[in-house]
C-alpha cells in the first residue's frame, strides 16, 4: 500500500461534526483499472424515529475484501441488510456494478449477491449436500429438475472447503467451523460476483478463524464481511469501514482505519498500535483495567480514556453527539 | 455410516436401499392384496383373474367381479390419494412453518369442514338421495374454505411475525368453528349428530367411481406444483431471512403452499371425513428413514400405502360392521408418536 495509483477520496466526516485528521483522507485500491463493485451513497435506514444508519458512503472496488468493524449496535449488520435487500433504505443509493440494486428482481439480485447469516433454524434436517445445493436455488427456474452439472457443482464446491467426506452427513451432525464452510460452500454454489458474511468468525477457534478469512480471500470475488475481531480484519482484509452509532467513522486500508485514536474514540479502550512482523498492517495491544471507570461513570466517559492522544476539538465534538 | 459421493446412488446406505426396495414391492402388490380383504373373501389368484379380464376389455361377470370392480377398487383409489394428499400437505406445512407438529388441521381446515358439514346435516336431515350425497361434501369444502381463507387473511404480511400469526390464528378459527358446529349440533336431533360423528371419524365407504374424479384431479394437480416448488419450499427451511438472499419470496411462497395444502385436505375432508394424524406422522416416519432428504414424493406415495392398509384394517377388524378409519389413525399414531419419545429419551 506505499504508492497507491488512485486516489479515492471516500470518507469525509465534516457531515458528521466530526473534525477529520489525516488518517481519515482514505486511499483505497492499490489495483490500477480497480472499477468499484460496490458503491453505496448517502445510504440511511431508520427504525422508527431511531436513526440506525445516517449517510453511509462506501466504495469497494472488484475482488477486494472489505471488513466492516465498529461496536456492538453501530450498524453493522443492518448495513449489510441493507446490502442484500433484506432491509430498505429510508434514503440513499447502493449500486453492484454500476447498476442500482433495488431495480433487479428477486431472483436476478441473487445470483449476483450471496449472504452468509450467522444463525440457522432450529429444526433444520438437511445433510450437507442439500444445504449446499441449495446455492442453486436462484438459477433454477421454479420446475427445473437438479442436471448431472449441477451435482458437479455441488462436490465441487464442497472440495474447495473442504467438506467432500461429510455429503452425505446432516448438517446438525457437523462442527462449527465445518457448518460455517458448509455454508460458503452453499454461497460459491450461488456463483455470486459480491459475497456478503454477518460475522463469519464468530464462536471459531483462532485457526478457524484464520482459515475461513483466507478461504475466502481465495475465491476471488469481491467480499464484504462484518467481523469483531480488529487483529483478524487487520491482517486479512484489503479494506476496512469503522462504523459508529450509525456513521462511517473511516474506510481504507487497516493502517489507515486502525489507528491508536481511531479506536479510542470508537470503541473506548486504550491500546497501542504497531505494524505485525509478518504482514506489517497494524497489530493492536489493548490495555486493561475498565472495571472501577465503568462502575464509577456514566456511558460518556469511556471515551476519555486516551488523554494525551487525542486532538481536544474532536473529542468534544464526538461527546456533543451523544 | 452414510457412503459420502453424490454421483453414486446419491448415497443411499445399505439399509436405506432395502427399505426402498421394499416399499416399491409393496407399491406393486398393495392393489392386488388390499382388495382381497374384506367380508367376502376372495382369493389374491381370483382379484388378478378379475383385474386382467378388466383391463384386457372383457366383462367378467359374477357377485365376485361387481365387489372388486364397484365396490372396493374404487375405495382403494379414494384411500390412497387420501393418503398421498394428506401426507404430502402435511411435509409440506412442516417445511413451510419450520414446525414439526405442522399439520393440515391446524390451519382450521377440519373444523370449517365440520360446521359446513353439521349446517349440511342438519338443515337437509330429513332429505336423502342426491341431495345429501352432494350436499355433505360441498358444504364440508365451502366450510373449509372458509376457515383457511379466515386464517390467510389474519396472518398478516409482515415475514417476522408471519408463522406464528398463522398458527395462532389457525387454533384460534378452529375454535370458534368447532364452538359454532357444537352449538348447531346441540340444537339438532340425535339423527343428526349421529351422522356428523360418523362422518366426522373418517370413512371410506361411500367411495364410488362417480365421485372420485374430483378429489384425484385436484389433489394431484395441487400435489404437481408442490412438487415442482420443492427447490424453492426446501430454502425456507434454511430461515427466513436466508431463503431471501436465495431469491425467494418468502411471504408469497408460505400463502401459496397454504393455499395448495388446504384445497388438498379441503377436497379429502369433504369427501372421506376427517382423517387426523397422517398428515402429521408420515412425514416424521420417512424423515426417521431417510434422515435430511425431504423426499416430498415418497412421503406421499408411503402415505397413500399406509392408508390402504389402514381401510384394510378398518374393514377386516370386526367382522360384523367397519370401523371409522379415523380412529385407527388416531390410535396408531398416538402409539407413534409415544414410540418416539421414547427413543427420544433413550437418547
Amino acid at each position: 500500500m506505499s504508492a497507491p495509483n488512485q486516489q479515492v477520496q471516500t470518507e469525509s466526516l465534516q457531515a458528521h461534526g466530526v473534525s477529520e485528521g489525516a488518517n481519515l483522507d482514505v486511499a483505497v485500491g492499490d489495483g490500477a483499472c480497480a472499477r468499484p463493485a460496490l458503491s453505496v451513497r448517502e445510504l440511511s435506514w431508520r427504525c422508527g424515529e431511531r436513526a440506525i444508519l445516517s449517510e453511509v458512503k462506501l466504495d469497494l472496488p472488484e475482488g477486494k475484501m472489505l471488513g466492516i468493524i465498529g461496536p456492538n449496535g453501530a450498524g453493522k449488520s443492518s448495513l449489510l441488510r441493507c446490502l442484500y435487500r433484506f432491509l430498505t433504505p429510508s434514503s440513499g443509493e447502493i449500486q453492484l456494478f454500476g447498476q442500482p440494486i433495488a431495480s433487479l428482481s428477486a431472483r436476478a439480485f441473487a445470483r449476483e449477491v450471496a449472504v452468509v447469516l450467522q444463525d440457522t433454524p432450529q429444526h433444520f434436517d438437511m445433510t450437507t449436500a442439500q444445504l449446499v445445493a441449495l446455492g442453486l436455488t436462484p438459477h433454477k427456474a421454479a420446475f427445473s429438475m437438479t442436471t448431472k452439472a449441477d451435482r458437479l457443482a455441488v462436490s465441487q464446491a464442497l472440495e474447495t472447503v473442504g467438506l467432500k467426506d461429510r455429503a452425505g452427513q446432516t448438517y446438525a451432525s457437523l462442527s462449527g467451523g465445518e457448518k460455517q464452510r458448509a455454508l460458503i460452500a452453499r454461497a460459491i454454489v450461488q456463483q455470486p460476483k459480491l459475497l456478503i458474511l454477518d460475522e463469519p468468525t464468530n464462536h471459531l477457534d483462532i485457526r478457524y478463524q484464520i482459515q475461513i478469512l483466507e478461504l475466502l480471500k481465495a475465491l476471488g470475488v469481491t467480499v464484504v464481511i462484518s467481523i469483531h475481531d480488529l487483529n483478524l480484519a487487520s491482517a486479512l482484509c484489503d479494506q476496512l469501514l469503522l462504523l459508529d452509532q450509525g456513521k462511517a467513522v473511516a474506510q481504507g486500508s487497516p493502517k489507515q482505519v486502525l489507528s491508536e485514536v481511531q479506536i479510542a474514540r470508537v470503541f473506548g479502550v486504550c491500546c497501542q498500535v504497531s505494524p505485525h512482523p509478518q504482514h506489517g498492517n497494524p497489530q493492536i495491544n489493548y490495555f486493561y483495567g475498565y472495571h472501577n471507570h465503568l462502575q464509577n461513570s456514566g456511558k460518556n466517559d469511556r471515551h476519555s480514556e486516551p488523554q494525551g492522544e487525542q486532538p481536544l476539538e474532536a473529542k468534544e465534538a464526538n461527546h456533543g453527539e451523544r | 455410516m452414510v457412503s459420502a459421493s453424490l454421483s453414486q446412488g446419491r448415497g443411499y446406505s445399505p439399509l436405506q436401499q432395502l427399505a426402498l426396495a421394499c416399499l416399491g414391492l409393496l407399491t406393486l402388490a398393495t392393489p392386488v392384496l388390499a382388495v382381497s380383504f374384506g367380508a367376502a373373501q376372495i382369493g389374491v389368484a381370483e382379484v388378478l383373474e378379475v383385474l386382467l379380464a378388466k383391463l384386457s376389455g372383457a366383462d367378467p361377470g359374477g357377485v365376485t367381479a361387481r365387489i372388486l370392480i364397484e365396490l372396493r377398487l374404487p375405495r382403494i383409489l379414494l384411500a390412497f390419494i387420501a393418503g398421498f394428499g394428506l401426507a404430502l400437505a402435511g411435509a409440506v406445512l412442516q417445511t413451510v412453518t419450520r414446525n414439526p407438529l405442522a399439520d393440515p388441521y391446524l390451519f382450521g381446515i377440519s373444523s370449517g369442514a365440520s360446521l359446513g358439514a353439521v349446517v349440511v346435516i342438519t338443515l337437509l336431515g330429513g332429505v336423502g338421495g342426491v341431495l345429501a350425497s352432494v350436499g355433505l361434501p360441498l358444504g364440508a369444502f365451502i366450510g373449509a374454505s372458509l376457515a383457511v381463507l379466515m386464517v390467510l387473511a389474519l396472518c398478516g404480511r409482515d415475514l417476522n411475525t408471519q408463522i406464528e400469526r398463522m398458527l395462532l390464528s389457525g387454533v384460534a378459527i378452529s375454535f370458534l368453528f368447532g364452538a359454532l358446529a357444537s352449538l348447531m349440533l346441540y340444537f339438532s336431533g340425535p339423527q343428526s349428530a349421529a351422522s356428523v360423528l360418523f362422518w366426522s371419524l373418517g370413512s371410506f365407504a361411500k367411495a364410488s367411481w362417480q365421485m372420485l374424479w374430483l378429489p384425484w384431479l385436484l389433489v394431484l394437480v395441487a400435489s404437481a406444483i408442490l412438487l415442482l416448488l420443492k427447490r424453492q419450499i426446501l430454502a425456507i427451511q434454511a430461515g427466513d431471512e436466508t431463503a431471501h438472499t436465495l431469491g425467494i419470496r418468502v411471504q408469497r411462497l408460505r400463502l401459496v403452499s397454504l393455499l395448495l395444502c388446504s384445497l388438498i385436505t379441503a377436497v379429502l375432508v369433504a369427501n372421506c371425513g376427517g382423517i387426523g394424524f397422517v398428515g402429521l406422522m408420515v412425514p416424521h416416519m420417512v424423515r426417521l428413514l431417510l434422515p435430511g432428504r425431504f423426499a416430498l414424493l415418497l412421503t406421499a406415495l408411503v402415505g397413500g400405502l399406509f392408508m390402504i392398509w389402514v381401510d384394510v384394517l378398518a374393514r377386516c377388524l370386526l367382522s360384523y360392521q367397519e370401523l371409522p378409519v379415523g380412529i385407527i389413525t388416531a390410535v396408531i399414531g398416538s402409539l407413534f408418536f409415544l414410540f418416539i419419545l421414547g427413543g427420544k429419551r433413550s437418547n
